[in-house]
């Protein structure tokens, strides 16, 4: 009897070590976000509320500089019907906005695709091999130029020199727009050289190296018909001016 | 008996705790998957920053949009007017030699000179990732034209080191860098100097940068 009683209360005691044990780590792993999710909603909520407003404005804004380039061109096509000179000109204008990245690009070429590895980090990991981080983008975009690239787009956004590709914590903004992963980097150019040179280059050999010991999402793919998308931004100034 | 029921009742109850907190991870899970997906858990400064981006990016397509739609309105005025079209196509190709590097650029900036430790036991070396960061720093805060050693960066520049020459684009130059950007000055310069920025990175690798701001920096065409 004696003996039966005390293996109950080992027994108890036991469970109770283990159970108060395992909701201690239980409690532990999901602090920060217990805490975050009970300090900041009410402010986050409002933020993420302006975020998305100015996400649907661009947006709508988008579709109207579209369609406004598309007004111009069909004018400029029927203008340049009625002169030579006219027409002449209007050529000219349409090789220096292809130039100028103001113009859909298409042709054969490169498509890196990144994005956040699924495996959650264990707590031994370091989270930051699990995660594609702005600098990556930027070194993949250095590469495709290095190796030929005639025009490159991260997502929907057209890569041109002042394209910023920043993050603000865990969000990689690229020409101040959000960008959700995975991150498409597509490069119009001569594919054996752009996807050769790039598969080989160290850079990408330790992306794949995190793919394949953390799970990141990394791959590189050659295409025979690819396009990239105009870029939005306005061709004019403010501060540089044509030097005398 | 006592000790095999004891051994089972102990199994039973192990058995409930564990249906118990196994079937209350998944839905942990979730929440923990939702708030990532609606950033409803992210960090206010990081969101203040992103609707920052966000009301600079609405800036900047007002402006091509108003831009086109007085385009828009010109061409519908001088629809049988080809003078007046000529004239408009001859400013746009003026503007777009700007952007495609057929004219040279004068306007103020800033210009950031960047020197190697080259004295000592182990000399400093600044990285792909850093020049990259550095010049990026700059576009984010308001450069409009950026030269490296009087090299005009174009959309297929890439900049990159190998040994003690520094590659832009198909051009080859070397340490020191003198990094000349036209822009918001003001912008630029606080951009490159907040605390825990690129150049506190640079400075903590004993690579000097300093940054001056020039009212009047000329860029040349690109060759």
């Amino acid at each position: 009897m004696n003996g039966n009683r005390r293996n109950s209360v080992i027994f108890l005691v036991v469970l109770f070590v283990t159970a108060t044990g395992f909701g201690y780590l239980l409690a532990v792993q999901f602090e920060p976000t217990v805490n975050k999710a009970y300090v900041v909603p009410a402010q986050n909520v409002e933020l993420v509320d302006i975020m998305q407003g100015l996400e649907a404005e661009n947006v709508a804004s988008v579709q109207r500089i579209l369609d406004l380039r598309n007004q111009v061109v069909d004018f400029e096509a029927r203008n340049a019907a009625t002169s030579g000179e006219v027409a002449a000109l209007t050529q000219r204008v349409q090789e220096l906005r292809a130039k100028a990245g103001q113009t859909d690009m298409m042709g054969a070429g490169v498509v890196v695709t990144l994005s956040d590895s699924l495996r959650t980090p264990t707590l031994s990991d370091d989270p930051n091999y699990f995660v594609i981080h702005d600098g990556y983008l930027r070194s993949i975009v250095n590469l495709m130029r290095r190796y030929g690239a005639m025009a490159i787009s991260i997502n929907d956004q057209r890569i041109l020199a002042d394209s910023p590709i920043v993050c603000a914590g865990p969000i990689i903004l690229v020409n101040s727009t959000r960008m959700s992963p995975p991150y498409v980097i597509t490069a119009l150019g001569d594919q054996d050289m752009l996807g050769d040179s790039i598969s080989q280059d160290v850079f990408f050999r330790v992306l794949e190296m995190y793919r394949d010991q953390f799970g990141i999402v990394c791959s590189l793919e050659k295409k025979a018909s690819l396009s990239v998308p105009a870029s939005l931004k306005t061709s004019e100034w403010r501060y540089a001016k044509g030097a005398q | 008996m006592s000790k095999v029921s004891a051994w089972r009742s102990s199994l039973l109850i192990l058995f409930v705790i564990s249906l118990v907190v196994g079937s209350l991870l998944p839905g942990q899970a979730r929440v923990v998957r939702e708030m990532k997906q609606t950033y409803q858990n992210e960090d206010p400064k990081d969101l203040i920053r992103v609707i920052k981006d966000l009301q600079q990016r609405k800036q900047d397509l007002l402006t091509e949009e108003s831009r086109l739609s007085q385009k828009v309105s010109q061409y519908t005025r001088a629809s049988n007017d080809t003078a007046a079209q000529v004239a408009q196509l001859q400013h746009e190709i003026e503007v777009l030699k700007e952007r495609t590097g057929e004219v040279a650029l004068s306007g103020p900036g800033v210009r950031v000179t960047i020197k190697e430790e080259s004295s000592g036991a182990s000399p400093s070396m600044i990285a792909d990732d850093d020049l990259l960061l550095l010049l990026n720093d700059l576009w984010a805060s308001g450069a409009e034209v950026i030269s490296v050693n009087g090299i005009r960066l174009m959309d297929s520049t890439s900049v990159y080191r190998a040994g003690l020459n520094v590659h832009v684009g198909a051009k080859t130059t070397t340490m020191p860098l003198v990094i000349d950007a036209i822009g918001d000055t003001e912008n630029m310069s606080k951009g490159l100097q907040i605390p825990g920025g690129v150049l506190d990175l640079l400075n903590l690798r004993r690579i000097s940068a300093i940054v001056q701001k020039v009212s009047k920096i000329k860029i040349g065409i690109s060759t």
